[in-house]
């Protein structure tokens, strides 16, 4: 059969040979590198040397070649001292080209030879079938492809040589390409590979790829605990630099490639007993639940069948604030739990009531939350159990989201008395849902900023008391937001009281205070103008959240960089920061409502109308139930910017409703901080004598500072349309001037043009808009951001 | 802790404030300090001190006036940021 040539491959060999420069061919089992080597030097009648058990089998003197070519096969067996001398001598010769196959990557016992004698590499990429070599591959077989199934075949073979020697075989018989194919490939492929290379490989290597092979990453401590083997790192640096099978991600993390991570799974169904994988998998979830990752230590009890130990892991969750607590990632382990087991234990019930608040069931919250009551009031139940089931509705009572802060003080000095009595003993309480924000964090304070700083006074110590480290720097920082947002406080107050908060948080409290202060002096410099400072603030809180591995805040994290970049008007992580955000409508947990209200800006951003109003008027359901004040004046803010900016009037009535309610409270940054995207609408509200007679003195404050913010960052949420209409100088000055609502004699005049001179410049408007109308044009415009309305 | 200024108490069936067309009731539990500020007690750390004889500690009290600055905050007068960070 021809040998089908790879453009790559032949081109780097033909330019090696050019210069007699050593190769290097570095692929997996099964790409096709022998027959490369084989087919390209044929003519040259080489002399091939092949390594085994760390060897080169034969090592003639050079002298005596014949041949000016040396093929080395199996390089990757190679490891003993006088073989690997050998075959440097033989790099260092004169008049002899040596071409090297291995399944690993450039040894480092030829670091120095690579970097002076400058090796040429062919790697598995070059090695990879496109649709035409798939095509020819199946013709030089005798087997007809189907047009149709040259790309998919392409596909899933991965361009894999010895995947498509089992794709012929399958297809031989003029079977179309299918699902059922593609399996019964990847087991033929598993075969071959059983039955060729599975016996070159020592046992503390079968071993170690077997224990690992069901988990999608794993580090050296992860391998040696699955393994029981301290020498497992020896085992995964040989693996990682002579076999090809592992790749390396940051953090020490590796993982097995798709297609042999595939193969061990086979082959751990067929060497290991039922009792070995779960003991695995048991394992495995100990590490994950040692390493504090809940989600995956459930994943792997499960699958270990180990249910008694799901549930205590769930009732040890329940124990943990519901920020970091990991309710909604472990919802499906309770959902999997018979209600009545659920109902037995008072903890698993208080985790039921607070699951469903958290996705958005509020009346199943206190369904559950009955379900405690009647257990705590049932006398049959022991002592101890119902002292649990008290502690449980105390904790419900304040932490609840959607019962709101209404009262809350009041519960809470009841709930303290039991304290006091030693009839409970709470568990960890947080005020943040981290999120960068204590007056709208884990509940809505807004109310209490209209009397912040009576509250602070009498409630700083009762707050450090019964919230622990979480109280470090609350009141400061509290106090510090509610100036912010109502503007009533320097920004140098601000950002020294910030600081003093997060010194508080930093040292003794918690990393989610760091972040509330974090929040506020980014709001503050954006404030300012200052957008370096706020991005230092930002970054440098990223660091020490790395540094701690604080993961449960990464997604908030997250958003907020997502959010300072809207203000430099950057485009290149929104899209994709639009992508990763879940959708709301098919998943949505409360602790997911940041990142939504961020995703509305972006959706804004990207012009994506439509949805961003869609999304908001999900949020609006949440927000009502669970009386999220601040998320409501935010809220109708967008709504009237995006309403707006579909030329539909309703956006006025949106502003108004957020303007009413941000002058209740002295609000004045949730609107300003819009700035460059709600001033047009709030230019348009100055001129009505009724909006301006109720809010007055307020809506100026806000419209100065918006126009200031608007000049800081003049992109804010601006569409820049990938698709530009080219306009001429004037025509945009006409279109700029239809859009803002101008009569005819009104422009003619500014621009000192004729009646008949505008009618041409309205006919190639309308005719590179492609509209027919007035009306037409000023939305299409609007629509693609060519301009904005005002 | 003080009344705004133009804030109006009537006793007729308890404390009723008024102000600028807004009343509230004031409950039983709030009547003691109600009473203390209308005798002229103003001063955050003295009205704390009479709550703790009540409640018996520190924190019991603080959340009582809280709670009470909550429900009566749009008829109390805004305290000055100093006297929360001693300045």
């Amino acid at each position: 059969m021809k040998y089908i040539k790879l453009p790559k491959v032949y081109e780097k060999l033909k330019k090696a040979e050019e210069f007699y420069a050593p190769v290097i061919m570095t692929a997996a089992n099964g790409w096709g590198k022998s027959a490369a080597a084989e087919n390209f030097y044929r003519r040259k009648n080489p002399l091939t040397l092949y390594c085994k058990d760390g060897n080169i089998t034969e090592m003639p003197d050079p002298e005596s070649f014949r041949a000016s070519t040396v093929i080395i096969e199996d390089m990757q067996w190679l490891s003993e001292p006088e073989s690997i001398r050998y075959l440097r001598k033989l790099l260092r010769t004169r008049g002899i080209q040596v071409v090297m196959l291995t399944r690993g990557g450039v040894p480092k016992y030829l670091a120095g030879e690579d970097m002076d004698l400058g090796f040429v590499r062919v790697q598995e990429s070059d090695f990879t079938f496109g649709p035409k070599e798939v095509d020819e591959y199946f013709q030089e077989r005798g087997v007809e492809l189907d047009p149709q199934d040259i790309a998919p075949v392409t596909e899933a073979s991965g361009g894999y040589v010895c995947a498509l020697h089992c794709y012929v075989e399958r297809m031989r018989d003029g079977e179309r390409y299918s699902e059922d194919i593609r399996a019964a490939v990847w087991q033929d492929i598993y075969r071959l590979w059983d039955s060729f290379v599975f016996e070159q490989w020592s046992d503390e290597f079968v071993h170690f790829a077997l224990s690992i092979c069901q988990y999608d990453s794993f580090n050296v401590e992860m391998a040696e605990y699955l393994t029981g083997d301290r020498n497992t790192g020896r085992v995964i640096e040989y693996c990682y630099e002579k076999m090809n099978q592992i790749k390396y991600h940051s953090g020490g993390y590796y993982s097995l490639r798709p297609e042999v991570k595939g193969f061990y799974i086979w082959k751990q169904d067929q060497l290991w007993s039922k009792e070995e994988v779960e003991e695995n998998f048991r394992r495995a979830a100990n590490f994950y639940e040692i390493k504090g990752d809940i989600a995956l230590a459930l994943k792997y009890y499960k699958k270990a069948g180990a249910t008694q130990r799901v549930k205590e892991l769930l009732i040890m969750n329940v124990n943990t604030h519901p920020g970091v607590g990991h309710y909604v990632e472990t919802k499906d382990y309770y959902f999997a739990i018979p209600e009545e087991e659920l109902k037995e234990l008072p903890v698993l019930t208080a985790g039921m009531s607070m699951l469903y608040d958290l996705i958005l069931m509020p009346e199943k919250s206190e369904e559950w939350y009955k379900y405690l009551v009647e257990y705590y009031k049932d006398t049959n139940n022991s002592k101890e159990r119902r002292r649990e089931a008290r502690t449980r509705l105390a904790y419900l009572d304040i932490a609840l989201p959607h019962r709101g802060t209404k009262g809350i003080l009041r519960i809470m000095k009841d709930v303290f008395a039991l304290v006091r009595k030693g009839d409970i003993v709470l568990p960890e309480f947080g005020a943040t849902g981290n999120i960068p924000s204590i007056m709208n964090g884990g509940l809505d304070f807004s109310e209490w900023s209209k009397n912040d700083t009576q509250i602070a006074k009498f409630m700083g110590k009762p707050l450090e008391v019964i919230l622990g480290k979480f109280g470090n720097g609350l009141v400061t920082l509290s106090l510090a937001e509610s100036g912010f947002e109502k503007a009533t406080m320097s920004a140098y107050e601000v950002l020294t009281r910030c600081n003093d908060g997060y010194e508080a948080a930093a040292h003794g409290g918690k990393i989610e205070m760091c972040f509330v202060s974090t929040g506020i002096q980014v709001r503050q410099h954006l404030v300012e103008g200052q957008l370096p400072s706020a991005k230092r603030v930002y970054e440098t809180f990223c660091e020490k959240a790395s540094k701690e591995e604080a993961r449960h805040l990464e997604p908030n994290i997250k958003a907020m960089g997502t959010w300072i970049a809207l203000y430099g008007g950057f485009g290149s992580d929104i899209k994709d920061y639009i992508e990763k955000t879940p959708e709301a409508r098919v998943s949505f947990s409360i602790s997911d409502r940041y990142r939504q209200m961020i995703k509305i800006r972006c959706l804004i951003s990207e012009n994506r109308l439509e949805e961003a109003f869609d999304l908001a008027c999900f949020m609006d359901g949440y927000i009502k139930t669970y009386e999220r004040t601040f998320y409501k004046m935010e809220n109708d803010i967008l709504k009237a910017v995006i309403l707006f900016r579909m030329g539909d009037d309703h956006w006025k009535e949106h502003l108004i409703a957020g303007i009413g309610l941000s002058c209740e409270y002295h609000f004045v940054r949730t609107i300003s901080l819009e700035g460059a995207a709600v001033l047009p609408l709030l230019k348009q509200v100055m001129n009505d004598e009724k909006v301006t007679s109720a809010y007055g003195e307020f809506l100026n404050t806000v419209y100065k500072e918006c126009q200031e913010i608007a000049l800081c960052f003049p992109d804010y949420l601006k569409f820049i349309p990938k698709e530009v209409v080219q306009f001429t100088k004037r025509e945009a000055q006409v279109l700029a001037m239809l859009c803002d609502g101008r009569s005819t004699d009104e422009i003619c005049e500014e621009l000192d043009i004729t009646y008949d001179g505008l009618k041409k410049h309205n006919r190639n408007i309308y005719k590179k808009l492609g509209v027919k109308s007035r009306a037409e044009a000023e939305r299409k415009a609007v629509q693609l951001g060519l301009v904005h309305r005002g | 802790m003080k009344w705004k200024s133009d804030v109006r108490i009537s006793r007729e069936n308890g404390i009723l404030l008024e102000l600028n067309g807004m009343t509230k009731k004031v409950e039983t539990d709030d009547e003691f300090i109600a009473k203390l500020m209308e005798s002229g007690v103003s001063d955050e750390d003295l009205v704390k001190k009479v709550s703790l004889e009540l409640d018996g500690d520190e924190i019991s009290a603080g959340l009582r006036l809280g709670q009470f600055v909550e429900d009566y905050g749009d008829f109390i007068a805004e305290l000055q940021r100093s006297r929360v960070f001693g300045e």
